[in-house]
């Protein structure tokens, strides 16, 4: 009860404060002038009374200090008074509650958006609430080397039969065409199993999601659409409900649109997703879903699951792909992040993270310096009664003003970077929201770096000798020199973790450049790409597709002008990429012992390969017609050469590719795709004639030598002259495409160069500071010098040694650092983690600006005049 | 700060301040020339005492305080017992007499 009045009179003294205030003073006023009239009345004179009043009184202050640390300390009045000093600090010393609050802010604010990202773009590829506990179904092949996710047929299978599983859910894209409000379009829609949203927990922004009535046989097609499409296509309002879009000719009402973030694990974003057994089913034919998902029922491993989901494989050769061996396989999601991705996170994360410590590193020095410089202050305070626990909750209440207004900062730097991030994303991703534990974990840590650093200047300024305070001259003692040490420490913990966020930076650079430069098997300037799709209305078969073919091949030829260039036709060439598994078989071998490869094909034209310039080493191109006669021909690279005709002998023989005979006309170069490197497969490669296997889905593939968008133009007529309704989608350049491809790439070294960049600007920022401020407290040393005769030279110099012996440590230790680094970096980088010219650069950018750094303010300190300096104090 | 007379163990001023005010709600310098006369200056309250006294008699709920003239016009503050003080008061006066009687008979205790 006592407690709870004292705290009540706390706080009511506290709300009423002015008052209390004036109404303390007007009480010692009166007992004032009572006692004076007392002592009038013994007969003293009135200024002797009211002195002697005075005296016996005390000072006011104190009194009033005093009977409110009766009241049981005033904690809150305290409080505010503090807070109020600790803006006082902002105003009187500008520049280094400035510094302070900058170092503080870039610190959290790039620790927290860089982990709110990774955690966002990498680590969750599956939003929804559910995404913890469920697992993937893969299949892989027997000797681990490639996997594929299960057909339809053995999803049915596994949601009658499997126990271990109690839902089952699954997925799929594809390129749809459409006609939304009379627009045809093409574009990459998703189908899902009615029960997949609500299994996941993604709740739609607007409308419904799929119900199991939905399914196959519904008299009712219905759609979600993703929220992009519905702020594309519809503005983002509600009277998109009920409206009917479209969908490979059936018409389907749009029911709902999914929230923001909600992705798959798919290349491009889905604009919309119907439920399985809906028009364009992609759960009907033999081919793979892209994911399937399942809830491992209550006790059942993810082994005794994997298990039994291949026995079921085994058993029921419906349920097996491409005739191959397969093992059924169960996977927590956390396990499909590539390794060599999951490397590269890591790195993000540490570069972010040591940031992070430079920032709090350079606080520490900032505070330490800033209370020796009070510590005069702080001892006189102590002298004149101002208790040690009010000190240093006063010392900490400023460095808690700073450290709010850091953070402060930190989560606006972090807020804005997040929304300018699509910069440095591949295209897709967009909304992010701050992540709050991260922001948490570095604003704690910034924080707890501040009290570190402003406790001890606290402890020690409360507790000196006043005396020794002003005889040292308001800075030195053995304080001090303790103080230097750390401080050297630090700029050498610094630098070295610099030095190691700079060499990361350079070989990523260099590992995107080399990626970007790298060739890729045919010239890439000026080419472009347009696609085409044909819809299977009016294509329905390949008579049709190849009545087309001839029609738009005559069309180029007699729309597009020599002057601007030449155009050929293939299924595709960085995109579209399509690949059958089977086995490469040469004719007279055994056919048994053929291993099963991922074989990536093109559909061509004749005259591919002169306007693509993939090379012929051998043989021939294909011919005018061929292709529609009884043999299939075909023309493979150099690799399938290399492993399967050592002999040289591959043109004129004929050979199995997944169980169909072809006969070798030609040997082509390798196409090199920056998605191949460091990848399993894209090694065999094989080239058809269009003819054989005309496909729905065309490019258009032009090497344009005059104006683009006139070439551009005259292809859209050839096509539109042929076709009207045709819709010509995706005119790229191939030089984009590439580029693109290498997104990641590109991100992360940009990523990581930030990072590195302001690693060192901020400890150089710490560097002068403290030479700065190391100079200044040796003025009076510095002017006894230079008037013993030292020349301002050798004072720079002494200055500039010294300051620059933690940074050459720093420097070695970043170097063995980066160099043990270096082994484990080798899985993400294509290049040499251990290339000298890096760490040549790297050594010497840190140098020169370490150098700046001290050199600076050494030489502004040098430049006074000895008896001023000597004055001084 | 105090000059020769008695130093007083807080808990008696405390309880002296509450029977002063009990004969007649005082302000604080009232309270002071009060003590010392009633002990016929044995005791004088030194300001630095008195008012922190004061508030944490106040804190406690044992008097109130509210502004009032005096004879000359002037404003100052008075305190007054509450109800609980006068409890109190009562309480305090008891032990205090108890533990005093026995103190004087150890005192007197002969061999």
């Amino acid at each position: 009860m006592d407690t709870f009045r004292a705290l009540l009179n706390q706080l009511m003294d506290f709300i009423r404060r002015s008052r209390a205030g004036t109404e303390w003073e007007e009480e010692m006023e009166f007992h004032l002038e009572m006692e004076t009239k007392a002592n009038l009345q013994e007969g003293m004179s009135p200024a002797e009374a009211r002195r002697r009043a005075r005296l016996d009184f005390g000072g006011q202050d104190w009194h009033a200090e005093r009977v409110r640390e009766a009241r049981g300390g005033a904690l809150l009045e305290d409080l505010a008074r503090d807070l109020r000093f600790g803006l006082r600090v902002i105003r009187l010393r500008p520049i280094f509650a400035l510094a302070a609050i900058l170092t503080l802010s870039i610190g959290v604010g790039m620790t927290t958006t860089m982990f709110t990202l990774l955690d966002a773009v990498v680590l969750r590829p599956l939003a929804g609430e559910n995404a913890q506990g469920m697992v993937y179904l893969w299949l892989e092949s027997g000797n681990g080397d490639m996997t594929t996710s299960p057909t339809p047929e053995l999803l049915r299978l596994v949601r009658d039969h499997a126990s271990s599983f109690t839902r089952v859910e699954a997925y799929a894209t594809g390129e749809y065409s459409l006609l939304v409000d009379g627009e045809p379009l093409l574009k990459l829609g998703g189908q899902a199993s009615t029960g997949f949203f609500s299994f996941l927990g993604v709740r739609p922004e607007l409308g419904r999601g799929f119900l199991p009535g939905d399914g196959s046989g519904s008299g009712n097609p219905v759609v979600v659409l993703s929220h992009t499409f519905w702020a594309e296509r519809f503005g983002e309002t509600e009277e998109a409900l009920g409206r009917t879009m479209v969908i490979e000719g059936r018409s389907h009402e749009i029911i709902g649109v999914l929230p923001r973030d909600f992705r798959v694990d798919a290349p491009r974003e889905a604009m919309f997703w119907i439920p399985e057994g809906s028009a364009g089913d992609l759960f009907a034919e033999g081919a793979p879903l892209e994911g399937a998902v399942a809830a491992l029922a209550q006790g059942v491993s993810a082994d005794a699951a994997s298990a039994e989901l291949d026995a079921i494989v085994k058993n029921n050769p419906l349920a097996r792909r491409a005739d191959m061996e397969w093992v059924g396989k169960v996977r927590p999601p956390r396990d499909l992040i590539d390794p060599s991705l999951r490397k590269a996170i890591l790195l993000l994360q540490a570069g972010a993270f040591v940031v992070l410590l430079i920032a709090c590193g350079n606080l520490t020095n900032l505070l330490l310096a800033q209370g020796e410089t009070r510590s005069r202050e702080l001892a006189l305070r102590a002298s004149l009664g101002a208790g040690r626990g009010r000190l240093i909750r006063q010392l900490l209440s400023e460095s808690m003003v700073l450290g709010g207004l850091g953070i402060a900062g930190g989560i606006l730097l972090a807020v804005w970077a997040l929304d300018s991030v699509p910069f440095f994303l591949p295209p897709g991703y967009a909304g992010f929201s701050l992540n709050g534990l991260v922001l948490s974990a570095a604003a704690g840590l910034a924080l707890a770096s501040i009290l570190l650093a402003g406790l001890l200047p606290a402890l020690r300024g409360a507790q000196r000798d006043l005396g020794e305070i002003i005889k040292a001259g308001g800075g030195g003692g053995s304080g001090a020199m303790k103080d230097m040490g750390t401080r050297r420490l630090l700029v050498t913990a610094e630098v070295a973790m610099a030095f190691v966020l700079l060499v990361s930076a350079g070989l990523l650079v260099r590992n995107f450049t080399t990626l970007i430069r790298a060739d890729v098997g045919f010239p890439r300037q000026n080419l472009l790409t347009l696609r085409l799709e044909l819809p299977p209305e009016g294509y329905p078969d390949s008579e049709s597709h190849l009545a087309f073919l001839s029609r738009i091949r005559e069309g180029i030829r007699t729309g597009l002008p020599g002057s601007l260039g030449s155009a050929t036709l293939a299924s595709g060439l960085v995109e579209d990429l399509s690949a059958s598994i089977g086995a490469v078989v040469p004719e007279g071998e055994n056919q048994e012992e053929g291993e099963d490869q991922v074989l990536i094909t093109w559909n061509v034209a004749p005259d591919y390969f002169q306007v693509v310039g993939v090379p012929l080493f051998q043989g021939r191109g294909f011919l005018e017609g061929e292709g529609s006669q009884e043999e299939e021909v075909v023309i493979i690279n150099d690799e399938i050469a290399r492993r399967y005709f050592p002999g040289g002998d591959a043109v004129g023989r004929r050979v199995l590719l997944a169980d169909e005979w072809y006969r070798v006309v030609g040997i082509a170069g390798s196409v090199r795709l920056p998605e191949f490197t460091g990848s399993r497969f894209g090694d065999i490669q094989v080239f058809l004639p269009l003819l054989q296997d005309p496909t729905s889905s065309l490019n258009l593939i032009s090497r344009v030598t005059g104006d683009r968008t006139a070439a551009v133009d005259r292809l859209k007529e050839a096509v539109w002259r042929i076709d009207p309704t045709l819709p010509v989608l995706d005119v790229s350049l191939v030089e984009d495409a590439l580029a693109e491809s290498l997104n990641e790439e590109r991100s992360n070294a940009l990523l990581m160069v930030l990072f590195a960049l302001t690693a060192l600007t901020l400890g150089a920022v710490g560097m002068y500071g403290m030479i700065a401020y190391s100079v200044s407290r040796r003025v009076r040393e510095i002017g006894v010098r230079m008037a013993l005769g030292a020349s301002s030279n050798d004072v720079v110099k002494r200055t500039v040694l010294g300051g620059m012996a933690p940074v050459l440590a720093g420097m070695v230790l970043g170097a063995l650092g980066a160099f043990l680094l270096g082994s484990t970096l080798s899985g993400v980088l294509q290049v040499d983690p251990r290339d000298p010219t890096v760490y040549l650069v790297v050594g010497t950018l840190t140098a020169s600006v370490a150098f700046l750094a001290t050199w600076l303010p050494a030489r502004r300190a040098a430049r006074g005049s000895p008896i001023d300096a000597l004055r001084s104090e | 700060m105090f000059d020769g007379t008695q130093d007083l163990p807080r808990g008696t001023l405390e309880l002296m301040i509450l029977k002063v005010i009990s004969l007649e709600p005082m302000h604080g310098w009232g309270i002071i020339k009060r003590i010392q006369h009633l002990s016929q200056d044995v005791f004088q309250v030194n300001q630095g005492s008195l008012y922190p006294a004061l508030q944490r008699l106040k804190r406690k709920g044992w008097i109130r305080s509210e502004w009032q003239v005096t004879e000359n016009s002037r404003r100052a503050r008075y305190y007054t017992l509450t109800k609980s003080g006068q409890e109190m008061l009562q309480k305090e006066r008891r032990a205090w007499e108890a533990s005093t009687s026995a103190v004087g008979r150890i005192l007197e205790a002969t061999p």
